[in-house]
């Protein structure tokens, strides 16, 4: 396997573009391979609002180690986040599942054959469902949450947290008071992005549960340093647990970019055995 | 209405990757560019940047936002550790390749400068910027501008918190009289046991209960423990405002940069989080050098009831709706 690291040359082109999607510009960077035939296509499905912006250098370099390891790899935005366009406020669950099926689209038209996603948090429930229905080849979840009420709700935990520090004198709230406030119509300033009650409700659709398509290939990795034991006992080969630095990366961490090593170097391996075997099944033609 | 496009400037500090906000209708020759927000990508925390260069360019201004060398979409080197960026910020390794970027844009786009703006490590840069190309910077847009150096690292590369004996020290007016010459040898001393008594204290005591930096948190509302902090906050913080002093972790090279922009006239946008770490700063460093901060080509907003990135209280629209307003400064 080889590694990439920051200061290193650019393993192969990279095209920032805008992908146009009903009536927005979606922000895709498309990494190229360092190879002639490409092994797949792997789409990077990020984390949502600050998680993004706090992990995005480590996600940045996934990408390049993915492509100098032979992988096209496409980088997108969803809608009202980042640099793709939209208001973030028309956005909900729904809308950015939509902009992941215009990536997938687009990249079924590259020349790769098979299109895998790797998902982290909010794309790993986003991608679920693409994987299921048999659009995609191949699912890698990194931490995928329960269900994204459960982000959500995590997310409002330390929206609650700042709101402690920012305003000490401020009356005490729970996360429950949140949700009240979804429920009666209001939006709720999370992390610097307004929360609707649309976006709240449409959480409500959105969960990772083990994978049931029959074909495909899948992995689940928990970047929590879960035990062994803590992991389901059956298909127990599509599961990993690793450790990453605390914060993790997508939250403020002291690390820059994190040590990714031992989740990447699994998930690479797992990646290349899935290529090998297409290969073979699609008679060489990737 | 503005509509976004995609650059990706190949310079000789190395490759810069930006999106541009193009007003339909160009009213000014002075166009706005963002730099990187500490190490987050160019569209700032909570999309800060994205949404003010939206309705700028909606007001006729073109307006730039880009990630430097290392962050972002930009590649480049990086160091592994937080901690080890804030150097390279406050050092102000970033300048050469932001001049180098004033000047294509401005000779690219026909403009006859640019009002460079950023937050915190971004503002740092700004300033830095303005300083070495005065002819092309027309403005500074600072947000929580950070005029001071966080915890320097020692020569063997171990970060050396100020402690508290050094920060009591500080406090010292600079006339002495004899209580404050008595105190300041009672600081300097070194008591029996001192090492075996400090030893124990620290077994008990958590490491950051002596730490500068940890304390200004706390009194600044910044530290996740604040809350608890069962002192008159405001009256220790005033204590630390009334000294007339430079502190010792003052960025001179930068501060005198920020100095001479004022003396000069120029204009500055400074929006601060109302009573936060930074602002204290800012005031305390700006009121050490002097800096002539009442000109009419500048204003200063304290914006209460949010943090150091904006991202509470409505801060975004807020910040927003401020540079616009004050976009005549540099007019």
């Amino acid at each position: 396997m080889k590694v990439w690291a920051p200061g290193d040359a650019l393993p192969g082109d990279e095209t920032p573009s805008y992908l146009a999607h009903q009536g927005a510009q979606l922000y895709l960077v498309h990494h190229r391979a360092a190879a002639k035939r490409p092994r797949a296509t792997v789409i990077l499905a990020g984390p949502m609002t600050l998680e993004r912006a706090h992990g995005y250098l480590t996600w940045v370099r996934l990408a390049r180690n993915l492509a100098v390891n032979g992988y096209d790899v496409l980088r997108f935005d969803y809608r009202g986040v980042g640099e793709s366009t939209g208001a973030f406020r028309e956005q909900s669950f729904d809308t950015w599942l939509a902009d992941l099926g215009r990536v997938i689209s687009h990249a079924k038209t590259l020349g790769p054959k098979r299109v895998v996603c790797l998902g982290l948090r909010l794309g790993a429930l986003l991608a679920r469902p693409y994987f299921e229905d048999g659009t995609l080849d191949g699912l890698i979840a990194w931490e995928p949450p329960q269900t994204a009420r459960a982000m959500m709700m995590d997310m409002l935990r330390r929206k609650l947290a700042a709101d402690y520090m920012e305003f000490p004198d401020a009356p005490r709230k729970v996360r429950d008071d949140y949700v009240k406030d979804f429920e009666r119509g209001a939006e709720v300033e999370v992390e610097g992005y307004p929360w609707t009650p649309k976006l709240w409700r449409s959480a409500d659709a959105f969960a990772f549960a083990e994978p049931e398509r029959i074909g495909g290939e899948w992995l689940s990795v928990f970047l929590d340093g879960r035990a062994e034991d803590k992991l389901p006992a059956a298909k127990r080969n599509h599961y990993g647990a690793f450790k990453v630095p605390k914060p993790p990366f997508w939250l403020q961490s002291t690390h820059l970019i994190a040590d990714l090593r031992e989740p990447f170097t699994f998930t690479f391996e797992r990646l290349h055995q899935w290529t090998n075997a297409w290969s073979v099944t699609d008679g060489g033609d990737q | 209405m503005s509509s976004r496009e995609l650059d990706v400037l190949d310079l000789p500090s190395g490759r810069c990757v930006g999106t541009i906000h193009r007003p339909a209708t160009r009213r000014s020759d002075v166009g706005l560019l963002w730099v990187n927000f500490g190490y987050v990508p160019r569209d700032g925390h909570g999309g800060l940047a994205s949404q003010a260069s939206d309705a700028l360019a909606d007001d006729g201004v073109l307006c730039f936002r880009f990630d430097l060398p290392g962050l972002g979409d930009a590649p480049g080197p990086l160091p592994k550790v937080t901690h080890d960026f804030f150097p390279v910020v406050t050092g102000g390794s970033f300048t050469a390749v932001t001049v180098e970027l004033v000047n294509r844009l401005c000779e690219r786009e026909g403009l006859s400068g640019l009002v460079v703006a950023g937050l915190c490590g971004g503002a740092v840069n700004a300033i830095f910027t303005g300083d070495a190309q005065k002819a092309r910077v027309k403005g500074l847009l600072l947000l929580e501008p950070e005029l001071y150096v966080t915890e320097p690292k020692a020569a063997d590369g171990t970060v050396k918190p100020m402690r508290l004996r050094a920060w009591l020290r500080e406090q010292l007016p600079s006339q002495k009289n004899v209580a404050t010459s008595l105190l300041d040898r009672a600081l300097s001393t070194r008591l029996p046991m001192e090492e075996s008594v400090k030893a124990a204290v620290l077994r008990v005591v958590p490491k950051q209960a002596t730490n500068y930096w940890g304390w200004m948190r706390l009194l600044t509302a910044e530290g996740k423990y604040a809350r608890f902090v069962p002192i008159p906050r405001k009256a220790l913080l005033d204590f630390v405002m009334s000294r007339s002093g430079l502190p010792d972790v003052t960025n001179l090279p930068l501060a005198a940069a920020w100095k001479s922009w004022l003396e000069e006239g120029r204009p500055a946008l400074v929006i601060t989080a109302k009573g936060k770490l930074r602002e204290l700063f800012f005031d305390r460093i700006n009121a050490g050098i002097q800096a002539p901060s009442t000109g009419p080509r500048y204003q200063h907003v304290r914006l209460a009831g949010t943090n150091h990135i904006f991202t509470t209280g409505g801060a975004i629209a807020t910040v927003t709706k401020h540079i616009e307003g004050n976009w005549k400064l540099f007019g």
